[in-house]
């Protein structure tokens, strides 16, 4: 097997931007709010400082996820290719299932971090508080 | 213009809709994202195209270098790529490899990379096809159209492997052949020859052919002994094979070498009508003089005193092949200068002493040894004694002053060593040769003062340094004869009584300068003073006939290796100083192997000498004869080299006035050192036999009659093999072989891979055994084994066959014709894909998709909704702020 394109290999470097997309928080305005709430029970004090928190923890799972999509993505577009595959323009169906494979692979993941975010609920605090 | 590979794939969008609405469903902007990146996945999955330029066809010709080639191959070679050239389109890319013993690539696709073939030759013995083919392959880029023209015999000396076979059946690269052979019709060969490699003086071998001709043809066998001709026998051959015997008597012991030449009209391939073989003469053990004039001399006496079989040859005339010198137990060099020994002469003795066994005895004189320019050539190391030069007390004092042309060395120069050039450092490597009473001065050929160093001591090499640093600096090669004026005034000027002129010239400055080959004063310009020139590059022959080169005092030399620059000036110097040879009576003194006064041999009575070369002795050797005033100083010296042994005589072997007696007393024991060097008292036989079968050697020693446990060393017995093509110098060693018993015979097998011959010698623990036969391939050979035409070409059509190719015809084209091109889009969507993932991720993290929602509707929104919530706020100006507050958390929930 070889990469015919193996320019696409750049694309393993947007692995660094989804990182720092996991790592990093964004500093967020300071709000003064009023701390009634916090005399009420703790089910209502719902607040906007509490969802930040809840957003924005580290989440390895999800971070590994979306990693291997990248990566397999840069796989895709470097164009793997076997040596029994025929000469220049051919596209066998052996390339074929190769590329099914690994875009089957890349949503299989993409899927498990959506449904795992949306596990929270599309009504969770995470959708409200935008 | 876009197409799908597979679009069948596309299908895969209905499940995938479902699953998403099942079980990943998202809303708004969020939702859109995740069908985006599965529809990018599923149209990567289907292969997108879109039209692209044709890229044109890599062409790669891969040519046969082979001998075994017809003779006008290499000119059809050349026409083919003249032909590529001409039908070359404007993307087309043309290729070519050729191949011998390994592949090389004589033209590569890209222009202006220089062909591997400007810095190796290709070893035209061999037939690696594959090789070639698997290297031409690689000059294909991947991804591109391209096809191989083989232009082969072949006759392959290698096999298919299974690592080619994947990667032609892989690379989809056709793989064309042209079947170049020779005619066959009319040929006639020599296809075997058996004939003894070893057999005794006075008798008589039979050499016993066999010749096979296509037709029947009459002819003449061609015979050569030692490359002279012999006789021509006439030859009538018949269709089929023909047998042929020929004898011829031994008259002397050594080693022969027969050469054989079939001679038929019209034969289309004379390549295999040649056979080469060596035999070996056994008998009493013979030494090879070589001496001035081919005559005798005290020495060839010595040697026939000591026993053996003495040849005596003019040491210019001497045929120095390895593989004679194989047959002979020692030379002798009686009083030879350096300059009548060619460089493959001095290698050939070098061989023969280190790795064949030999014996090297080398007698002084006023043309020998130091005085023959021995010191720094390749001989020096064999001397069991190391030379040293005359200190001032023993030789006049010495004015040198050199002049150079530093533009003339440029294109040797080498900044690697010390930041110095070869010129730089040969002269930093004189002035350290010098004595303190010598006198050196430099001068250059450069536009302002010329002198660059007047004459000084070179005591101080720091003045020196500072001298050659200059070289270079305003350098102006057409003030010649300006720093050539300059040099001569320096020493015209100079006090000591010996002067010499060193010039270092180029070549082209001598071609360009005709008045520099009979320049009168750089001849001789004065009566003591000696000149050199020493030339980059080989002179032009007129210059070597003109007065320079006819002088007595006058030297050139030439070279075209920058590190024997240094060992060249040196040399020059030591010669020009008189060599280290001291023309002075001295009287000897017998020594024992302790260095003591020998007690068995009367001193007194040992005659005097009449010069001598100093020298000290070298570890492990030992000396006999020393000087009676200086007993450190040797006279004779003796010491084992390699597998060999050396005796250096450091005096003229000549009888001069010492009586009759003396000079017997004297003659005894340099006979004997000559019968030591040449292991005279060792004349056993030992029962060996050699064998070539095709390219295998078999050497075999049969263990019935010789007691291996009584032979010299310890440990097993080795064969070693040294190749007689191998460049000593640069420290080739030879192959070695372990030795097997086989029923009642020790065996050990050689391979031949090439022409060249090589001496079997056994050796156990380092110690010298025997030597056997000189053995080589009796030709080319590419002419041993012939492969059939058909059995070429079947190579080639497996090679074909394996990849879709076939047979090119000179009617095909080389080219493909430009056709429509596509170029995948796999990798622009797999970018897409990772910018939607991108976006999905800084959503899930940090709900992009929301802010940007949410700044859209603040923008776009916000004017209308506050357009109407203004009025109601209005409606009531009682209303205190509290309930203002309220009113618009209402409406906003409302929203």
């Amino acid at each position: 097997m070889y990469f015919a394109n193996p320019s696409g290999l750049i694309l393993l470097l947007f692995v660094a931007a989804v990182a720092g997309m996991h790592v990093l928080r964004r500093r967020l305005p300071v709000r003064r709010v009023a701390a009634v709430f916090l005399w009420g029970t703790p089910a209502k004090a719902r607040s906007p400082g509490a969802i930040r928190r809840a957003d924005l923890s580290f989440r390895p799972g999800s971070l590994v996820c979306d990693v291997a999509v990248v990566v397999l993505l840069a796989v895709v577009a470097s164009e793997p290719t076997f040596d029994d595959a025929g000469g220049p323009g051919s596209d066998p169906w052996s390339s074929v299932l190769l590329r099914l494979a690994l875009g089957a692979a890349a949503l299989a993941i993409l899927v498990l971090a959506w449904r795992a975010k949306d596990a929270s609920g599309p009504d969770s605090v995470n959708r409200d508080a935008s | 213009m876009i197409y799908l590979n597979h679009p069948s794939v596309i299908l895969l969008a209905v499940p995938a809709w479902f699953a998403y609405r099942r079980w990943w469903p998202g809303r708004g902007p969020h939702g859109l994202v995740r069908i985006a990146v599965a529809a990018v996945l599923i149209l990567i999955a289907a292969g997108p195209l879109a039209d692209a330029p044709d890229r044109g066809t890599t062409v790669v010709m891969v040519f046969d270098r082979s001998r075994s080639m017809p003779p006008a191959a290499d000119r059809f070679a050349k026409d083919l790529i003249r032909r590529a050239e001409s039908e070359q389109g404007q993307q087309d890319l043309i290729a070519a490899v050729g191949f011998g013993a390994a592949p090389a690539v004589e033209l590569f696709p890209r222009a202006g990379h220089p062909p591997e073939t400007s810095l190796k030759q290709i070893d035209r013995e061999w037939s690696n096809l594959h090789a070639g083919v698997g290297a031409a392959l690689e000059l294909i880029p991947r991804g591109t159209r391209g096809r191989l023209l083989v232009v082969s015999d072949g006759a392959a000396d290698d096999e298919l492997s299974e690592e080619l076979t994947a990667q032609l059946r892989g690379r989809g690269v056709p793989v064309l052949f042209l079947h170049g052979t020779r005619r066959s019709d009319g040929d006639a060969a020599i296809t075997a020859l058996r004939c003894p490699a070893e057999s005794d003086a006075g008798s008589e071998s039979s050499f016993d052919f066999e010749f096979t001709a296509t037709e029947p043809a009459a002819g003449s066998l061609q015979i050569r002994r030692n490359g002279e001709d012999l006789q021509s026998q006439p030859v009538e051959l018949a269709k089929g094979v023909t047998p042929f015997t020929w004898r011829d008597k031994h008259e002397s012991t050594g080693v022969v070498r027969y050469s054989f030449s079939l001679n038929v009209p019209n034969d289309p391939t004379v390549e295999n009508n040649q056979w080469e073989t060596w035999v070996q003469v056994r008998g009493t053990p013979a030494v090879l003089v070589l001496n001035a004039d081919g005559d005798e001399s005290p020495l060839v006496t010595l040697a026939r005193r000591s026993g053996a079989s003495v040849e005596v040859v003019a040491a210019k005339r001497g045929d120095l092949a390895p593989e004679r010198l194989g047959g002979y137990a020692a030379v002798l060099l009686d009083d030879v200068p350096s300059s009548e020994l060619s460089p493959a002469s001095m290698q050939a003795i070098v061989q023969h002493v280190e790795q064949f066994g030999g014996g090297l005895v080398v007698a002084g004189g006023p043309n020998g040894i130091g005085a023959g320019g021995y010191r720094f050539n390749l001989l020096e190391p064999l001397l069991p004694a190391r030379l040293r030069s005359l200190s001032a007390f023993e030789r006049p004092p010495q004015a040198i002053v050199i002049l150079v042309d530093p533009g003339a060395w440029e294109s040797s120069a080498d900044d690697s060593d010390e930041g110095m050039s070869p010129l730089q450092k040969a002269v930093m490597k004189l002035g350290e040769e010098l004595d303190v009473a010598d006198r050196l001065g430099i001068v250059a050929t450069r536009s302002s003062d010329p002198v660059l160093m007047p004459l000084a001591s070179t005591a101080k090499m720091s003045d020196v340094r500072s001298a050659v640093s200059e070289f270079g600096l305003s350098n102006d090669p057409t003030s010649f004869p300006r720093a050539l004026v300059a040099a001569n005034d320096m020493l015209a000027k100079a006090s000591q009584p010996q002067k010499h002129l060193l010039v270092c010239v180029s070549t082209h400055q001598i071609a360009s300068w005709q008045a520099l080959g009979s320049d009168s004063k750089l001849a001789s310009p004065q009566s003591n003073t000696t000149t050199t020139i020493i030339s980059w590059g080989t002179p032009p022959e007129w210059w070597s006939q003109g007065v320079v080169g006819k002088s007595s005092k006058s030297r050139l030399l030439s070279t075209s290796d920058s590190n024997q620059l240094v060992d060249l000036f040196r040399q020059d110097w030591e010669l020009s100083t008189g060599g280290s040879f001291v023309d002075r009576a001295t009287a000897m003194l017998a020594v024992t192997e302790a260095g003591l006064i020998d007690p068995a041999i009367d001193s007194e009575r040992l005659p005097t000498v009449g010069g001598f070369h100093p020298a000290t002795l070298r570890i492990g050797s030992r000396a006999a004869l020393v000087r009676r005033d200086s007993v450190t100083m040797p006279l004779t010296a003796q010491g084992e080299r390699g597998l060999g042994r050396t005796t250096a005589f450091l005096f003229p072997v000549l009888q001069g006035q010492s009586s009759d007696a003396e000079w017997d007393l004297v003659s005894k024991l340099l006979a004997e050192q000559i019968a030591w060097t040449a292991r005279l008292d060792r004349p056993e036989r030992l029962p060996l036999a050699v064998a070539r079968d095709a390219h295998e050697v078999t050497v075999s020693l049969q263990l019935t009659d010789v007691d291996v446990a009584r032979l010299p060393g310890s440990g097993p017995l080795q064969l070693v093999a040294a190749d007689t093509n191998t460049d000593v110098s640069k420290g080739g060693s030879p192959v070695k072989r372990s030795f097997r018993r086989e029923g009642d015979s020790l065996v050990a097998r050689l391979t031949l891979e090439r022409t060249s011959s090589i001496v079997p010698v056994i050796e156990r623990g380092g110690a010298f055994i025997a030597r056997c036969a000189p053995v080589a391939l009796p030709r080319s050979r590419e002419f041993l084994s012939s492969v059939s035409p058909a059995r070429g070409r079947a190579v080639l059509e497996q090679l074909a066959d394996l990849t879709g190719g076939g047979e090119w015809t000179e009617e095909m084209p080389l080219f493909d014709a430009p056709s429509r091109a596509n170029r995948s889009l796999v990798a622009l969507l797999a970018w897409i894909a990772v910018a939607l993932v991108l976006i999905d991720v800084a959503d899930r993290r940090h709900q992009l998709l929301d802010r940007l929602e949410s700044d859209w509707r603040h923008r776009v929104a916000r004017p209308a909704t506050s357009a109407e919530a203004k009025p109601a706020l209005v409606t009531d100006p009682t209303q205190d702020a509290f309930n203002q507050a309220k009113e618009r958390t209402k409406q906003r929930l409302k929203r």
